[in-house]
């Protein structure tokens, strides 16, 4: 099985380790993981905002950048989603790059999906062991690939975590991109009530999907001095699987 | 005379269909939507009914059911008590345990000081939804609509055949073709209630706050 | 980024601690609701898309559906009106007051009587209006505007409640729910006995049975419908469905994606004045079938928010509505469905801040029961603004620069690598707490990290000879 990583712009800037922690466990359970280096951004930003023309560009770029891969995983739901299901939208009135867009499209994954259609076998046979309390935020548009259980489902198969579910799972963190330079407070008061919600579970470590939510959670968890670690799930899974690995002596 | 003609609001209809793209299907299939289509539509009903607040009693037949009914009104310490003039099962055991005493048995209410002084509605139905739960109910010359409204007790008759599986069922219950089989029809699954005040729910706003169903099951 | 109007009452809104808390709880007690009762269905995606598709089809067949509907009433003896607009629509109700004589009428709960504007204009025309729907009538009785579809005192608690009964019904004052309600209804059922008109919206109208379906838990509705010797249903065009079977897949989703229930209480179907023989029921039955701007929706971009059904779902579920309320909107219809609908009725560049309000999370169109794909129909609306430089040229420069910028990989690198001087000079400890111009609208309320060390199209060679794989080809 072979992958091209499609990190995200906001991944590639600012969260680099999870990029890295995603290859080591796609590696580790047995996927070649290639990075075509052209890579830029989804386009997504221009697009949610209306400035259509704009997106088509980028999106444009990307297409060619990614269109040769056999599978493309991305760490970010919002992007894939973007991939998925609006790059058609773009194109609507250039039928042959809808058709490449729907190529990709049918070959692009976010990375918890990735792992439950085609490895979740594999997964299960490799031990897993994180020992800490863990609550987990799902990103919205997890919604939009129906996908919003399955990164609980993983965490709780791992050894010596013990999962703490979330009250408000399913509210939106607040981060939206744009809104949340454009409507601060209620931005703000979402996200208050999201790491509200996260303190009251007690856990350690908040596990996010989304290098947005990542981003918005850790920042208000540091302004208010909140101790509790906020991460990507594939930098717990990676540390989860390393852990196992080297208890039961299984080659990394 | 203000306003437009149908013809004026119809064209602006169809120059909007030239100038934009509204499709739809060619057809429609409701089965999918069908969530009962059989079983112990009995039991369903009584269990939706009762969840939704009603009071479900279940008499073998129509005497039990008098005597039953009989109860309800002395609960409610009943003096004054609305009967609609309309056959309905068990009607004339139910007139025959109310009669005599001090209590006033009304038919046909003279006057709003009747209608609105009532402490108990008695009621036939025309049918009753298994999947919900609900009475249906039809306005007639000798089913008038107040009964079931105004006293804040209101008493259902249901005969067990009367309950159809589902809301799909509804319709049959018509007059073929039509829909409706007068001007007139409710359905009632449960007592008047709100949660306007803080969501806190409170029973009998406007409509009865306690519904009674006497269903009789040898008819 | 200057703030509009959306934008200040939102902020304000959000402050309000006893709102915030009003709003939280009714939201998700409905929203759960919905969550918990549409499980129960065999597959309840699949009615909604049933529920989706019959109302393109009604749409799609708009002419044929309200001339069916008009015929049926006028065989069973009612009028059929028709207005271009809110004003016509007024019109036509108040002369039918007049011609009735009518002084007191009773309302049964209509959000199209709101956008028309429906009580101001029986105000002008020296007629008594009463609101039956207990939370219209507490927000009436506080000269207020309702501030959700569904419950529109969402925004009051007992307390506020049972401060404006005392002072304005005289009664003693009372926390207690049942007891202030016992109040209300003592008032109202002396305005059914007495009241000349019932005056009503319309849930959904049945063109091939004639039949308007009006939905209540109160039971004022049923009152509204057959008191008054004359009874008026104001309604939407695009509010009619083909068939009963329609109506019933209708109803099967809109209690429970409201408030959480199997069916509301009443299920009111009537049409035409009182029948043959029938003691009880209206003499004069009249239904005002109104356009106000729905024709002009029809023909564009946006027919599909035409599909709804007003059941409050998407407002329950929204992030946004629920921080700052219905009024905040200042609109009839808030939430996400007032955030496309507001704009196409009233104003789209005036009302151009709404659309945008959305962090565009989806939980209103996973909500719908008809499947109206909100979010996707935001972007839309803000593509159209954006046509018009909503954001003004200097957004537009910059968004172009954006584009240049991520269509090489050289000039991404180079922009990241900026980025990331940019916010190590700003930042302590990875972290930057006060930036600069639109992004201190971020660190008012919270920290931004600082880029890392190297980004990741950096670490990649390095990754790679670690492991000693193959790249891909450039």
């Amino acid at each position: 099985m072979r992958v091209w990583l499609f990190t995200t712009c906001l991944t590639d800037m600012f969260y680099p380790q999870t990029a890295a922690a995603m290859v080591r466990v796609l590696r580790r359970l047995g996927v070649e993981v290639d990075y075509p280096p052209k890579q830029t951004c989804c386009g997504q930003p221009a697009y949610n905002n209306g400035f259509f023309d704009e997106a088509r560009k980028v999106a444009r770029y990307t297409v060619e950048v990614l269109e040769s891969a056999d599978a493309v995983v991305i760490p970010s739901s919002s992007c894939c989603g973007m991939i998925r299901k609006h790059y058609e939208d773009l194109f609507e009135d250039e039928p042959a790059m809808v058709r490449r867009a729907r190529a990709l499209a049918d070959k692009t994954f976010e990375f918890v999906e990735f792992l439950h259609k085609r490895l979740w076998d594999r997964l299960s046979n490799w031990p897993l062991r994180y020992d800490g309390t863990v609550t987990y935020h799902y990103s919205c548009h997890l919604r939009l690939l129906d996908m919003t259980d399955q990164g609980e489902q993983l965490l709780r198969r791992i050894e010596g975590l013990e999962y703490r579910p979330l009250a408000k799972l399913d509210q939106c963190c607040g981060f939206g991109g744009a809104f949340a330079f454009r409507f601060p407070q209620v931005s703000a008061a979402l996200v208050a009530d999201k790491v509200e919600c996260i303190a009251a579970t007690g856990a350690q470590t908040v596990v996010a999907t989304d290098a947005g939510c990542v981003m918005n959670i850790g920042g208000q968890c540091k302004r208010s001095r909140l101790d509790v670690r906020v991460r990507h799930i594939a930098d717990l899974l990676d540390e989860a699987m390393s852990n196992g690995s080297t208890a039961e002596g299984v080659g990394a | 005379m203000p306003g437009v003609s149908r013809e004026d609001i119809l064209g602006r209809v169809r120059a909007a269909f030239r100038r934009g793209k509204v499709v739809g299907p060619d057809r429609v299939d409701h089965s999918s939507a069908r969530i009962v289509a059989d079983g112990d539509l009995l039991g369903r009903f009584t269990q939706m009914a009762s969840d939704a607040g009603m009071q479900v009693h279940q008499a073998a037949d129509a005497r039990q059911a008098a005597r039953i009914v009989a109860d309800v009104v002395r609960q409610a310490g009943a003096r004054r008590v609305l009967i609609e003039p309309g056959t309905f099962v068990a009607r004339g055991p139910i007139v025959e345990a109310l009669a005599g005493g001090d209590l006033e048995l009304v038919d046909e209410p003279s006057d709003d000081e009747v209608l609105f002084s009532a402490d108990v509605g008695i009621t036939g139905v025309c049918g009753a939804i298994a999947e919900t739960g609900s009475l249906v109910l039809r306005a007639g010359p000798e089913t008038p609509r107040m009964t079931s409204l105004t006293p804040p007790v209101h008493v259902a008759l249901l005969a067990c055949g009367q309950i159809v599986p589902d809301l799909l069922d509804w319709p049959a219950l018509h007059a073929p073709g039509r829909g409706l089989a007068g001007a007139y029809e409710v359905l009632i699954t449960g007592p008047s209630k709100t949660a306007d005040i803080e969501l806190n729910l409170v029973t009998g706003v406007h409509g009865p706050g306690q519904v009674h169903v006497v269903v009789v099951r040898d008819r | 980024m200057k703030p509009g109007r959306f934008g200040e009452r939102a902020s304000a809104a959000v402050q309000d601690q006893v709102l915030l808390r009003a709003l939280d709880r009714a939201t998700r007690r409905q929203h759960e609701g919905r969550k918990e009762l549409l499980a129960e269905l065999p597959d309840a995606l699949a009615m909604r898309t049933l529920a989706s598709e019959l109302r393109e089809r009604a749409l799609s067949r708009l002419d044929v559906l309200l001339g069916q509907l008009a015929d049926n009433i006028e065989r069973a003896g009612g009028s059929v009106h028709w207005a271009a607009d809110a004003e016509q629509a007024c019109q036509i109700v108040v002369d039918i007051a007049g011609r009735a004589g009518a002084k007191l009428i009773v309302k049964s709960k209509s959000m199209l009587s709101e956008e028309i504007e429906l009580n101001d204009a029986l105000a002008a025309a020296g007629l008594e209006t009463v609101e039956t729907d207990l939370g219209e009538y507490i927000v009436q009785l506080a000269g207020q505007k309702p501030s959700h579809i569904v419950g529109p005192a969402v925004h009051l608690t007992t307390g506020q409640i049972a401060r404006l009964l005392q002072e304005k019904l005289g009664i003693d004052y009372t926390e207690d729910p049942t007891a202030l309600t016992r109040a209300a209804r003592a008032v109202l059922r002396e305005k059914f006995r007495a009241a000349d008109m019932g005056i009503s919206g319309v849930n959904v109208a049945v063109a091939e049975s004639g039949a308007l379906c009006i939905v209540t838990n109160e039971g004022n509705g049923r009152f509204v419908t057959s008191r008054p010797p004359v009874y008026v249903a104001v309604m939407g065009m695009e509010k009619v469905v083909e068939s009963m079977a329609d109506l019933a897949v209708l109803l099967k989703l809109l209690a429970r994606s409201a408030t959480g229930q199997r069916s509301t209480v009443y299920t009111n179907l009537t049409t035409g004045p009182r029948g043959g023989g029938e003691t009880d029921g209206p003499r004069e039955f009249h239904l005002v079938i109104v356009d106000a701007g729905r024709s002009e929706i029809l023909g564009g971009p946006f027919w599909q928010v035409l599909k709804c059904i007003r059941c409050g779902a998407c407002l329950n579920a929204c992030p946004v509505y629920r921080k700052v309320g219905g009024h905040a909107y200042e609109s009839v219809y808030p939430g996400p469905i007032g955030k496309l609908l507001t704009p196409l009725l009233d104003s789209l560049r005036g009302r151009a801040e709404l659309p945008h309000a959305s962090s565009l999370c989806g939980a209103c169109g996973e909500a719908c029961p008809v499947r109206i794909d909100i979010p996707h129909l935001l972007i839309r609306m803000r593509r159209v603004l954006e046509d018009q430089r909503y954001s003004g040229y200097l957004a537009k420069m910059a968004v172009r620069m954006w584009a240049w910028m991520n269509t090489s990989q050289a000039r991404y690198a180079a922009s990241s690598w900026m980025g990331r001087h940019f916010l190590d000079a700003a930042a302590t400890d990875g972290w930057c707490h006060d930036l600069p111009l639109l992004a201190a609208n971020w660190t008012r309320y919270r920290d931004f990290p600082a880029m890392a060390e190297a980004p990741f199209h950096k670490l990649w060679n390095q990754l790679q000879s670690d492991e000693g794989s193959q790249s891909c080809p450039e």
